[in-house]
């Protein structure tokens, strides 16, 4: 060993000063990343707090930015989110499990490999396109949530793979050499071995995956997300309200007016459904039930619509001469019509007459019932960065607080979805230990 | 310097067909010399396995090149030579481990007895290989599991065995792996915590939870403290009452210590087979002298 | 640990299994279209929607943009489609080959608004032929100076602001100055959100730019629209409601449209809510900021719906500067027209 002189000594200084210069530009860059992060956010929280609470949170979309909210986005996006994950996380794991376990290395997944990490880099606008061709038109998917989430989950597919790959690299051969040598068989290896040691690393690349995911517009645009949508996808087994469809329109003219019967509505409180008049071949069907699930009365009036005219009063006592009916005239001009059906209670059904136009005349569509449990995957939806988008871009300025808002329930989902894989993680961490 | 050696007479002379006829197939293979009179076996010793002019290559590489060697049953036969002279090679074809790997590819034979099936033949399965031949590894790979999980993975991939089965059968090779006081009150705490010595005998505990025929022992003890090390041979030393052993090893007392038959290699080929005693004090080649001397190596 | 896996595996089988479940009809309008016609819509289906009698009718608006909303339209995929221009060619043919038959309603004006900074205090008013000067393809990288397009006015630079070429916004404005749509200079600033397009102006003392009224509106304190000189009358206009309502605030409103498939129209919520808006509608534009159209035009418009009047007036071409009472009396075609006008 030989002795320290003093060039070796001073060597030690300056080897030293370098080190904390890493140090030092390290901690530059992480607190000005931090402090990048932090304005954005703090920018954010300014001025979208405001407008942030619970009605905006289960508030349907509004032209008036004070009452919009982001009911059908939030739910739009966590669905979206649920297909993507269902479709992008299984897929990727396995495509990455077979590439690294399975495959034997040659040019062929040589290509597969390369074209993997290309996928990455696609633009998100050309898988857009793409799912418009193959999801919307080739396979008739329709502009769903479906659509949605695959599409999404093709978009981060790349990245779970790599992610799976990388994971299931780390692990040592000596592991697999000594699973195989117990005499498992590659499946029990990957099944019991590979896959719960790199799930922790997987679940990372699945997170970092959906948050990208997340905060895609362009395709979802693309692929026919909507932005005003005041309504919420079907909940699986929940009640289908009855559809109004048309059988047939007619003038209905009383003393040279149009008597109208647009306003059809139950005028009881309560959650019933709403009875509809419904029109086919000259004949009044209205139809009425008082609780969901009971069964429906239906009441059938002969009138004489389709050829022509009919007065008012003449349709009061033509729905007086049904025994379940009873017509009334308010002083108000609302034609109130009664129901007592036998065996139920008297339902209430309003016609009003206010306003000329012409009769509009539905018919219940057969079913209600409940929806299947994935009903809902077909269903129109929205996301919360179009909404953002959206209110980003309109003159009145009140609408651009909306976006902020948006973008902080936006942030606060990606820092659960990212809490949710830190408590996986540690989780999994206390069950494999290295 | 060292010329590299002849191929001993044992290339061209050992086509055996069948080992239901060992004992003329153990006279005349790879003793260079007559056994000395004075050698006595424990107990009259039954072959277990039989490698039979095995090459092996990787991809181009010739890696075994024509070694023939017996596995005596119940005895622990020890593989010396200098690195890289594919000692760990030999041992792997055992278990089949090269078909983990492309391009690997064997010639010749192993013969497991008394059945007689070649392991390296075409049509084995290598699977059903490796749950009648167990390994233990240079280092200590215990799975990141439980303690109880590592020995009842042998069990598990097998199928078919209850839970009472499988825990008695965790505390069996816990005992046979002299590790059952150690851990039977911890036995599901993370195999990770035990010490390196703990985790080779629990990696041999795993290796005996399959009731194995042969445990093939890579330089096991090449990670531990002379403590462990002990530890490790004493356990061979015990086993092999239930199992036949086959060990690689760099450290000539252990070799000496522990085996019963010593066989040295050199550049893919075996060079000298023996009773230990007899490698070790009279052995019957120059290389074989000079290696065991540590003149290189 | 193993058999949580399982389960979930056995989970993710059922709802692959279960993922078949036939769609039902719904009663649904299904719009798409026009970003900036989105306002409106958006307006129109709420207050339809809180309506009881409407109760279980279901709206959709997305903002694909005009032309997104018209390929979705002549596929059929769409019941209404919003549009900031008319119905052009490509679009007109591929309708007629899917068999889409349509009615052409225009729904409300825009203000193309032309603004400086307040601090600039040498214009206030302004001709098509000097913002031709300033615009056109031949200017580019040539007129740069404020002097360069009238003498009057200061040898300053010229900075212009103008919409992205995506937008339907630019393709009127083009073909209202350029005389034809999306031919102009390329060397402007120009941003597809026109909020960018109000910052800049707004701090840039030698800025002229263009964008939709609403955002004028929104922003009278930062912003001065300049008047444009009536090309037909030769006066200074001010874009206001009135002005536009009348027509003397030309060439610079625009109609903003919507498309609706006749064969829609049989559906009865679709009927209801085209009848609605055109009904209901124009205290909503003018709630959203644009103008709405003269009484008389609504109910043209209607009076189109009742008797099914299909086709467009514009020939499959982007007409600019027409009054309202030329939209309605231009002849409706469901062809393509040779020449523009
Ligand atoms: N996977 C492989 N591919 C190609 N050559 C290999 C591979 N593994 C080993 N070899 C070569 O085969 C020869 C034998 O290797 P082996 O590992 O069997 O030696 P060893 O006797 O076990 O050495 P050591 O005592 O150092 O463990 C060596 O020359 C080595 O370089
Ligand atoms: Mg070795």
């Amino acid at each position: 060993m030989a002795t320290l002189t003093d060039a070796h000594i001073s060597g030690i200084a300056r080897r030293r000063r370098i080190d904390l210069c890493f140090a030092v530009a390290g901690a530059v860059v992480l607190t000005l990343a931090l402090g990048v992060l932090v304005a954005l956010v703090t920018n954010l929280a300014k001025d979208g707090a405001a407008r942030l609470g619970w009605d905006f949170l289960t508030s349907f979309p509004s032209r008036r930015a004070g009452d919009a909210g982001v009911k059908s986005a939030i739910v739009g996006t966590a669905l979206v989110m649920f297909v993507t994950a269902c479709t992008a996380i299984p897929l990727g794991i396995a495509a990455g499990l077979y590439l690294e376990e399975y495959a034997r290395k040659n040019w062929f997944t040589a290509i597969v490999e390369i074209n993997i990490a290309n996928l990455a880099g696609v633009p998100s606008i050309i898988w857009g396109l793409m799912a418009l061709g193959l999801f919307v038109y080739w396979m008739n998917l329709g502009r769903s949530i479906l659509t949605a989430g695959l599409t999404l989950g093709l978009l981060v597919l790349p990245i779970v793979i790599v992610a799976t790959r990388e994971a299931v690299r780390a692990i040592p051969q000596i592991i697999r050499e000594a699973s195989y040598a117990c005499g498992a068989t590659r499946l029990q290896t990957v099944w019991h071995h590979i896959l719960p040691y790199s799930l922790s690393g997987i679940i990372t690349g699945s997170i970092i995956a959906l948050s990208r995911a997340i905060g895609e517009t362009a395709p979802l645009i693309t692929i026919g997300a909507l932005t005003y949508i005041a309504f919420l996808p079907p909940p699986p087994f929940g009640e289908r309200p009855w559809h109004y469809d048309v059988e047939s329109r007619a003038t209905f003219d009383t003393a040279q007016r149009t008597q109208p019967l647009e306003d059809v509505s139950r005028d009881i409180s309560g959650s019933h459904d709403s009875p509809t008049p419904s029109l086919r071949d000259g004949e009044i069907t209205f139809a009425w039930r008082l609780d969901p699930g009971t069964p429906i009365t239906q009441s059938r009036l002969s009138l004489p619509l389709s050829s022509g005219s009919m007065s008012l009063s003449d349709l009061v006592s033509a729905i007086d001469a049904d025994e379940n009916l009873a017509a009334t005239i308010s002083r108000a001009g609302r034609l109130r019509i009664t129901a007592d059906a036998p065996g139920e209670d008297p339902g209430e059904f309003c016609i009003t007459n206010d306003t000329t136009g012409l009769i509009e005349a539905f018919s219940i569509a057969p079913g209600g019932g409940r929806y299947g449990a994935t009903d809902w995957i077909m269903s129109e939806f929205t996301v919360l960065p179009i909404q953002m988008f959206n209110w980003v871009s309109r003159p009145d300025s009140r609408f651009q607080v909306n976006a902020a808002a948006t973008g902080l329930v936006l942030l606060t989902l990606t820092l659960m979805m990212n809490g949710i894989a830190i408590w996986l993680r540690y989780r999994l961490r206390r069950s494999i230990s290295w | 310097m060292v010329t590299t050696p002849t191929p001993s007479e044992n290339t061209g002379s050992n086509q055996m067909n069948a080992a239901a006829d060992v004992s003329p197939l153990v006279a005349s293979m790879a003793l260079p010399q007559p056994l000395p009179s004075d050698f006595e076996p424990a107990q009259s010793p039954t072959i277990k396995a039989v490698a039979e002019n095995l090459h092996f290559h990787y991809g181009k590489f010739h890696a075994l090149k024509g070694v023939s060697l017996p596995i005596m049953q119940n005895q622990i036969t020890a593989l010396i030579g200098p690195s890289g002279c594919g000692k760990s090679t030999f041992l792997r074809c055992f278990n089949r481990m090269h078909d983990l790997y492309p391009n690997s590819t064997y010639q010749g034979a192993i013969r497991l007895l008394p059945d007689d099936i070649n392991l390296v033949g075409p049509g084995i399965d290598p699977i059903a290989v490796r749950m009648r031949i167990s390994m233990v590894f240079q280092k200590p790979n215990p799975f990141p599991k439980s303690i109880f999980e590592n020995v009842a993975f042998s069990l598990r991939v097998r199928g078919g065995f209850s839970r009472s089965e499988i825990s008695d059968e965790v505390e069996r090779s816990l005992r046979s792996a002299a590790l059952w006081d150690e851990t039977k009150d911890r036995l599901h705490e993370p195999a990770n915590k035990l010490s390196g010595g703990q985790q080779q005998r629990l990696c041999i505990a795993r290796s005996l939870a399959s009731h194995p025929e042969i445990i093939l022992f890579d330089e096991p003890t090449s990670a531990l403290d002379p403590k462990a090390t002990r530890r490790i041979e004493e356990l061979m030393t015990e086993i092999k009452s239930q199992v036949t052993v086959l060990v690689v090893t760099h450290n000539m007392q252990q070799a000496s210590r522990v085996s019963d038959y010593t066989a040295f290699m050199y550049l893919g080929e075996l060079i000298e087979y023996g009773p230990t005693a007899k490698v070790f004090q009279n052995p019957a080649n120059q290389l074989t002298e000079e290696y065991i001397s540590g003149r290189f190596g | 640990m193993n058999h949580r896996i399982t389960l979930l595996f056995a989970f993710y089988s059922a709802l692959v299994l279960f993922m078949h479940a036939p769609a039902h009809a719904q009663t649904m309008v299904r719009i798409d279209g026009s970003s900036t016609v989105y306002p409106i819509i958006e307006a129109v289906a709420e207050e339809f929607q809180a309506k009881r009698e409407h109760r279980g009718i279901k709206v959709t608006v997305g903002i694909s943009g005009t032309g997104g909303g018209f390929k979705k339209f002549v596929r059929g995929e769409i019941d209404i489609s919003n549009a900031s221009r008319p119905i052009l060619v490509n679009e007109l043919l591929e309708a007629r080959q899917n068999g889409i038959e349509f009615i052409e309603l225009p729904v409300a004006f825009d203000a193309l608004t032309v603004v400086v900074n307040p601090r600039n205090d040498f214009v206030t008013q302004i001709t098509v032929d000097e913002l031709r000067k300033m615009w056109e393809p031949a200017a580019q990288g040539k007129v740069m100076r404020w002097n360069q397009v009238n003498p009057s006015w200061p040898d300053e630079n010229l900075n212009l602001y103008g919409a992205g070429s995506d937008s339907g916004t630019f393709d009127y404005f083009t073909e209202a100055v350029n005389g034809k749509a999306k031919s102009s200079r390329g060397d402007f600033t120009a941003s597809e959100d026109d909020n960018t397009l109000v910052q800049g102006v707004s701090r840039d003392r030698l800025a002229i730019g263009y964008f939709g009224y609403a955002y004028y509106a929104e922003n009278k304190d930062k912003l001065k629209a300049l008047a444009i000189v009536n090309p037909a009358t030769g006066k200074a206009v001010y874009p206001s409601e009135a002005a536009v309502k009348d027509g003397t605030y030309a060439p610079m409103s625009r109609p903003a449209f919507i498309y609706v498939n006749k064969k829609s129209l049989e559906k009865s919520e679709v009927r209801r809510f085209v009848e609605f808006l055109l009904k209901e509608g124009a205290p909503l534009v003018e709630e959203v900021k644009y103008v709405p159209l003269p009484a008389e035009a609504y109910e043209k418009a209607l009076d189109r719906v009742r008797k099914l009047e299909t086709g467009t007036a514009f020939g499959g071409h982007n007409i600019a500067g027409l009054h309202i009472d030329e939209i309605f009396s231009r002849p409706l075609s469901n062809d393509v027209s040779d020449s523009p006008r």
